[in-house]
Formats: structure tokens, C-alpha cells, sequence
């Protein structure tokens, strides 16, 4: 199903994933990581329910488990000591906090980068780096025709070899290596014909012309400058905030946390609003989808 | 107005032997529909990449070709890149980008046209080609047509004026080429663009031309409009490829330069010509199978690539019996491939058996291939493993003995001994895929697959690989193809079969099957089935003809 989210312009989407992976990576904030824990679990399960199950079972649980018993096994710093390990090694608490916060980062880093792969597609990726490198896009968009091209040709040289007793796996191994290697050369001598012919077929359109123009399919709509200036006005400010040192944390030697005031909230605030964005606009376009079938 | 001029135009590659054009003259006025047709290996190729200095091969060259009264090299190239257009054989190779709409705006991006004017030629071209549906496709999930309708598009959306095609319909099949070719003719009709088109396949593309010229070991040796050309090769072995009613009617005594050229002229031909006389009684000649064993039988094969993925074989039943040619039609995706692929145990079924030679596949192993089964791939080019012919096909000789004889014998057989020393790479199409063949032939299979082995074939060359397949079903070699071409199934197969959806649905003996179709037939069946319902080849139909 589309989202909305997909909609956006690749440059605010850029933007927000910029924002949001920069403080999840940089910042181990009990506040602000579980923020953004619970704005990318969200977004993770309504962009690909089904997907995004599977990998939570399969690779975040396990990394945050991971994170959370490595920690104390290997870190002893902190005051609050909870017991002695058999070679005399001090389990604190603040080691287990640490363990657990990081853990949950991990997490929240491996579930955006889920959404980020979903949202990304080769095209936007190519737009964002054609902005600034215009070649390099055609490029990639080239070698992203050739990969799969390649491929099924691979397979296809495979079974050819194969069908005519010239397989790669043949049980004598000078046989094997033979074959093995016919098949690369193959592969070498059609992968430069493919590519001569398909030089040919640039040039027939007229690529090397001077004055080459660079063809963008997406629009930036009022809608698309609004979400940009909102997510960069309370990212800054969510930043700046963490820079002043208005919201800060310790972990070590003790754990202490920033007190909490009118300030400190309005900044929490702010962030769970610029996290949870996208969601709120998933959210709210298919509540309005849905009030305007039910007036029907 | 002529739009190219061409004059004594001779060429030579470096390492050939003969001219591949000897002393060409041509002119192609402005609006026309242009058909160049010829013998696979005449220079039909060659002499249009000569009209678009970006392609023009290197080699020995003389005389001068003119575009629009200024010779061609001093066009500048933004102009030719403009406005001549130029679609290529391989609907794949020539697709530069990974999605439709870019591979829709590269043209237009290298002639530096703004924005909003690329926005709108997309967008025009998408809606004229029927493309808005996969505009946002990758191209690898495109099936062969619609790469090639993409790559027409992405010609047509700089606006040229003339547009060149290298047979660009032989890798599709029949349908998908039909409907190539419509979209073509559209362009011609609605926008007066010069078209001039390459193909070997004249079924389709030769009522709808306004002028054909044939070539024959590049020189040009008739040049004219449909009634003219086929007044002038009349005699020509060349005329074998003339479409069908074509065929039919000049041997019924069709008046000159009022010949049929299409299934509906023929059947009023037919009409005229049969009026007053009297229908032989129906009679079929029912194929009585010998009762000879079922060399390769699948029963109730199922398979699919991904687990999550459609099912492409749905319970797929097919007997093949020894020393029968069995043909598979069925258009493109309907899982011939596959089919072939499961055949072979190439690839796995998850439910169902195949056995070949009362063996299960699985059960083979390696000593299946090359002495039992040999196979002739889709794409020839995956065969060849060195840098010249004779060396590939040398190499799989199994035993040493004779292995001059036999390489000579049957590079006689497939018409190959002229080009021995060459790269497989640089022979044309049907060149590739006759060595391609050779090859497969030369490991003595008792079975042969081959996936469309005659794409890329003219007539002579098909009548050629009928003689090979006559005489190997005669030394007992059984022969399971699978192929888009009707005519040729229709003439040689002992037994068809359609696939379609997964599965097989028709199969029967090759009489039964085509007259019990009435769209999925041969043209002569077409024409003819009002009075001879069962006849299906162009000789069939024929012989009634005269003999009633």
C-alpha cells in the first residue's frame, strides 16, 4: 500500500532522516532514544507490517539483547555495585542502564534504517546525489541496469553450459575449473559487448552533446517546504538544546539525568513531534481517506 | 523530397572478405514507409548504420550518403542525434538506465532541454505509447515487448523525423511483434515520420510498407512497392520468405501487380477462385501415433521461482514421444521457458515428476546433459566460449576421431563454413544461432531441446534447419522445441502443443491442432479454412487448390 510518507520530496525525507539518525546516533538520552525508539517502531510497522516483524524477531530483539548482556560482562565502571562476578568483577547498575540504552539505540538505528531502505528507492537516492554530483547519478543508474542484467545473464550462461555437458558441477575438478573459468570468460566478453552496444546506443541519442540537462520526476509542492522548515526550525532547536546542555545525562561514574521543567518538556515535545511526522502524516491522511468514504 | 540519399555506397569490414555493400544506391523520400529485407548476412544491417554517423562500423569505405541534401558527416550531431532515430535488435542492451521514465527523458536530457519541457514529452510519450501503467517500473521487470515499445518511445519522444529499426521484432513473439508493428504504422500514419525498418519477418511488416527493397550480398536487387517487388523476385530464392497469402496466390495464378498481400485480400482471392467448383469432402489425415514409447513425460508439474512468488507451471502434463518433433507455442510468459528449464532438471519442480527415458530427472545427475539431452538456449550467445567459430564448435566434439569431418559436415549442413574464422560475437543474429545449433548438435544428443530455434532464421535458412531436423529424426533423435513461429511449426512438427497459463492445453497432432484454432493458427489456415479446414501450410493449401 502507499503511504503518504512516500510522497514527500526526497528532500524532506533526506531532511528527516538526517535529522533523526544524527541525534539517535549521537545522542543516548533515556528521554529522546525512547522517543525515538517508539516514533521508528511506528513508522517501521505501518510502512511493511508483515517485513518489518520479521526482522524485529530476527535481527533488533537480538541486538538489543545482545547489547543489554555485553555491557556489564564487560564494562565494571559505576558506583552502585549489585554483585560480584566469580573473577571478582563488580555488576553495577549503571553499567546495566548503559547496556540497556544502548541496546535500545542500536534498535532504533537498525528499525530506521529499515524505513529508510522502504522510503529510499534508487531513484530518490539518485536525485539527492545528482543534486550535487550530476554525473555520478547517471552512473549508478547505469550500474543499476547492468546488476540485474548481469545476472540473468549469468544464470542463463549457467544452464546453457550445463545442457551441453559443460557444467560447473562436474564431479572431476580440472573439468570444474575449466568450465568455471569458460563461463567467466563469457561473461567478461559479453558483459564489454553489452556495453559496446550499449555506447552505441547513448551516442545515438546524443549523449556526450554539450549542455546536458538533468531530468527530475518529482515536484516540490508547498506541502513539501512547509514539513522541511518545520522539522529543520525544532530539530535546531532540539539540537541546540542538547548542545547548551540543557538536556544532558551521565552514566558514569553515577547516573544523572537533567532535571526536568517547563523548558526541558516543551524541547521533548518538539522532538516527538519532529520524529513522529511522517506517522502523524500517514496517520492523518487515511483518517481523512476514511471520513470522506464515510460521507459518501 | 529525399531524406537520405545514398550513392555507390561500397564497404568493407576489416577483417571480411567480400563487400558487405557493393555499390549501393538508394533514396528515401520523406513520409515513406521504408521495408529492407533480405538474406540473413546481406548487408541490410550494415547499410543502415551507415545512415547515423554515431553507428557507421569502421572498415573501407566509398561514396556518399546524404541527409536531406547535406552529406551526413557534416550533419552536426546534435542535429542526427535530434532527428534521425535509431531502435536497435536487442530490446535489452539498448536500454541504458534502470527506470522507464528516465530511460523516457535520456534523449532529451542529452540534448539539454529544461525541465518542464522534458516533463511534458514524457508525459505525452508515456500516454501515446499506453506506458502510464509501468511508467514507474523498473526495467527489469518489463517483459520483451514492452522494453522494445520503451525503447520506441524513448526514440519517438525527441521528435525525429526519420526513425531507423534493426529488426525489432525478432526477439518478440508473435502477438507482442503485431502489436510493435501497429504502434509503428500509428506513428507513420498520425505523425508522417520517414520509417525504415530491417526484418526477415515479412509476415506482418510487409502489407502495411510502402516500398520494399531487397538486398542480396550487399547490393540492392530490387527496389519498388509491394506488387513490383514481388513481380521482381518472383524467381529469387528469396521470395520463400514473401508472407503467405503472397505465396499461395502467385502459384494459383494471382494477375501480376495484383497479387494479395494480406490473409483478407487472399481470401477473396481464394473466393473468386474457388467459385464454381467442388469442395473435396472433408477429410483429415489423422497422425495415428506409432504407439512408440514416451521418451520424456511430466505429469502434473507444478513450480514457481519464489516461495512467495506466482506458481508458473500449474500442473503442466506433457508426453514427447521418441523420434517425434514436438512443438510448444504459446505466447511469451506463458511459461515455455520454464517449462523446458523443469524438463531438463535445471530447475526443481515442487510438486509432480518428470522422467526422461523412464528415469526420473532427479535422479540423473551430470550424466543427463550433453549425451542425452543437449539444449539450444534462448539467447545463442551464452553458448560460445572462444574467440573464433571453429574453435567453439570443435570443442565439443566428444571423441576425437573424424573431428574434421564431422565439423565440416555440419558446418555444410547449417550454412556456416563462410564464417568459421570468425568472432561468434560479430556474425549477425541468425548466424549466432545457427553455430549456436552446431554446437548443441556436434555432443550428439539423443534428445535435442532447443528454445526458439528459429528467431533470427529467413525462409532459406528455415527450410535448411527443416532438412537437419528430418535427418536427425531419422537417425532416431527425438526433438522437443518450443517457438513463436506458427509457419514453421505448422510445416515440420509432428506434434503441437500450446502453452498457456502454466500449463498445456491443447496438444494433439499438428492438423488437429491448427485447424481447431481459429486466431492461434497459421496464416494459410486462416485464408483457407472456409474450404479446406484442415489444411495449414502454404504447400497444403496449394495442392488443394489446384487439385479440386
Amino acid at each position: 500500500m502507499k503511504n503518504q510518507f512516500e510522497n514527500w520530496h526526497p528532500l524532506a525525507q533526506f531532511v528527516y532522516f538526517v535529522l533523526i539518525f544524527g541525534i539517535s546516533v549521537f545522542v543516548m538520552h533515556p528521554v529522546i532514544t525512547g522517543i525515538t525508539f517508539v516514533s521508528a517502531i511506528t513508522l517501521g510497522v505501518i510502512i511493511d507490517r508483515k517485513k518489518f516483524f520479521k526482522m524485529l524477531f530476527c535481527l533488533y530483539i537480538p541486538a538489543i539483547i545482545i547489547g543489554i548482556i555485553i555491557n556489564p560482562l564487560f564494562s565494571h565502571e559505576g558506583v552502585s555495585i549489585l554483585w560480584y562476578f566469580p573473577d571478582g568483577n563488580p555488576l553495577t547498575l549503571e553499567s546495566i542502564i548503559y547496556g540497556i540504552m544502548s541496546g535500545i539505540m542500536i534498535g532504533s538505528i537498525f528499525t530506521l534504517f529499515f524505513s529508510f531502505n522502504k522510503i529510499m528507492t534508487s531513484d530518490r537516492i539518485m536525485y539527492l546525489t545528482g543534486c550535487i554530483f550530476p554525473h555520478i547519478s547517471l552512473i549508478i543508474a547505469m550500474v543499476l541496469r547492468f546488476i540485474p542484467e548481469f545476472k540473468y545473464h549469468l544464470s542463463e550462461v549457467l544452464n546453457a553450459q550445463k545442457c551441453i555437458g559443460k557444467g560447473i558441477n562436474e564431479k572431476n575438478v580440472f573439468n570444474k575449473i575449466k568450465n568455471a573459468c569458460a563461463v567467466m570468460q563469457i561473461m567478461a566478453t559479453w558483459a564489454f559487448e553489452s556495453s559496446v552496444e550499449k555506447s552505441d546506443s547513448m551516442r545515438a541519442r546524443g549523449y556526450g552533446l554539450y549542455g546536458r540537462s538533468r531530468y527530475v520526476p518529482f515536484k516540490i509542492t508547498k506541502r513539501d517546504i512547509i514539513l522541511i522548515t518545520a522539522m529543520i526550525i525544532t530539530g535546531s532547536i532540539v539540537i541546540y538544546s542538547l548542545c547548551v546542555g540543557n538536556i544532558y545525562v551521565w552514566y558514569y561514574p553515577y547516573f544523572k539525568i537533567n532535571e526536568s521543567g517547563g523548558y526541558v518538556y516543551i524541547v521533548y515535545f518538539l522532538y516527538a513531534v519532529m520524529s513522529m511526522l511522517p506517522v502523524f502524516d500517514i496517520l492523518m491522511e487515511e483518517a481523512v481517506w476514511k471520513s470522506l468514504q464515510s460521507k459518501i | 523530397m529525399e531524406v537520405f540519399t545514398i550513392e555507390n555506397l561500397t564497404f568493407k569490414y576489416p577483417q571480411g572478405k567480400n563487400y558487405a555493400l557493393d555499390n549501393v544506391n538508394l533514396k528515401v523520400n520523406k513520409g515513406e514507409f521504408l521495408l529492407i529485407c533480405g538474406k540473413s548476412g546481406c548487408g541490410k544491417t550494415t547499410l543502415i548504420k551507415h545512415m547515423k554517423a554515431a553507428l557507421a562500423p569502421a572498415g573501407e569505405k566509398s561514396g556518399d550518403i546524404y541527409y536531406n541534401g547535406t552529406l551526413l558527416c557534416d550533419v552536426p550531431e546534435r542535429i542526427q542525434a535530434q532527428e534521425i532515430g535509431y531502435v536497435m535488435q536487442s530490446p535489452d542492451s539498448q536500454i541504458v538506465t534502470d527506470k522507464v521514465w528516465h530511460e523516457l527523458a535520456f534523449g532529451l536530457e542529452n540534448l539539454g532541454y529544461k525541465n518542464s519541457v522534458i516533463r511534458i514529452r514524457v508525459a505525452e510519450m508515456a500516454s501515446y505509447f499506453g506506458i502510464q501503467n509501468w511508467f514507474h517500473k523498473d526495467v527489469k521487470e518489463l517483459s520483451g515487448g514492452q522494453k522494445q515499445i520503451l525503447n520506441l518511445a524513448s526514440i519517438m519522444a525527441v521528435q525525429p523525423e526519420v526513425i531507423i529499426l534493426d529488426e525489432p521484432t525478432s526477439q518478440l513473439c508473435n502477438i507482442a511483434a503485431q502489436e510493435f508493428l501497429a504502434l509503428l504504422k500509428r506513428i507513420h500514419e498520425e505523425l508522417g515520420i520517414t520509417v525504415i525498418i530491417v526484418e526477415h519477418r515479412l509476415e506482418n511488416v510487409f502489407p502495411m510498407c510502402d516500398r520494399v527493397v531487397v538486398m542480396d550480398k550487399g547490393k540492392i536487387i530490387s527496389s519498388g512497392n509491394l506488387q513490383q517487388t514481388i513481380h521482381n523476385i518472383k524467381d529469387n530464392e528469396f521470395f520463400d520468405a514473401m508472407p503467405v497469402p503472397v505465396k499461395i496466390c502467385t502459384a494459383l495464378g494471382a494477375p501480376e501487380y495484383k497479387v494479395p498481400v494480406n490473409v483478407n485480400e487472399g481470401r477473396c482471392f481464394l473466393e473468386k477462385y474457388m467459385a464454381g467448383k467442388n469442395l473435396p469432402k472433408e477429410s483429415s489425415t489423422h497422425y495415428i501415433g506409432c504407439g512408440r514409447d514416451n521418451i520424456i513425460e511430466a505429469s502434473d508439474v507444478w513450480f514457481r521461482y519464489d516461495k512467495d512468488g506466482e506458481d508458473v507451471l500449474k500442473g503442466l502434463n506433457l508426453n514427447v514421444e521418441k523420434g517425434s518433433l514436438t512443438c510448444v507455442l504459446g505466447g511469451n510468459g506463458t511459461g515455455k521457458t520454464t517449462m523446458l528449464y523443469t524438463l531438463c532438471g535445471l530447475l526443481k519442480p515442487y510438486r509432480g515428476k518428470v522422467t526422461v527415458k523412464g528415469k526420473n530427472v532427479k535422479k540423473w545427475g551430470n550424466g543427463l546433459y550433453g549425451k542425452v539431452i543437449g539444449m539450444l538456449p534462448q539467447n545463442p550467445t551464452a553458448l560460445f566460449r572462444r574467440d573464433n567459430v571453429y574453435e567453439d564448435i570443435s570443442e565439443c566434439i566428444i571423441d576425437g576421431k573424424n573431428a574434421d569431418k564431422k565439423i565440416e559436415e555440419i558446418s555444410r549442413l547449417l550454412d556456416i563454413t563462410d564464417i568459421l574464422d570468425m568472432h561468434p560475437y560479430d556474425l549477425s543474429g541468425g548466424e549466432q544461432q545457427r553455430c549456436a545449433l552446431a554446437k548443441v548438435l556436434l555432443t550428439e544428443p539423443e534428445i535435442l531441446i532447443l528454445d526458439e530455434p528459429t528467431k533470427g532464421f529467413d525462409g532459406f535458412h528455415k527450410r535448411k534447419l527443416a532438412e537437419i531436423f528430418k535427418k536427425l529424426l531419422n537417425d532416431g533423435i527425438t526433438i522437443l522445441m518450443v517457438s513463436h513461429d506458427i509457419e514453421f511449426c505448422a510445416e515440420y512438427a509432428d506434434r503441437c502443443a500450446l502453452c498457456f497459463d502454466g500449463g498445456i492445453t491443447v496438444s494433439g497432432d499438428v492438423t488437429e491442432f491448427f485447424s481447431g484454432n481459429s486466431f492461434y493458427t497459421t496464416s494459410a489456415n486462416r485464408m483457407a479454412r472456409e474450404y479446406f479446414p484442415y489444411a495449414v501450410t502454404a504447400e497444403e493449401v496449394k495442392e488443394l487448390c489446384i487439385t479440386t
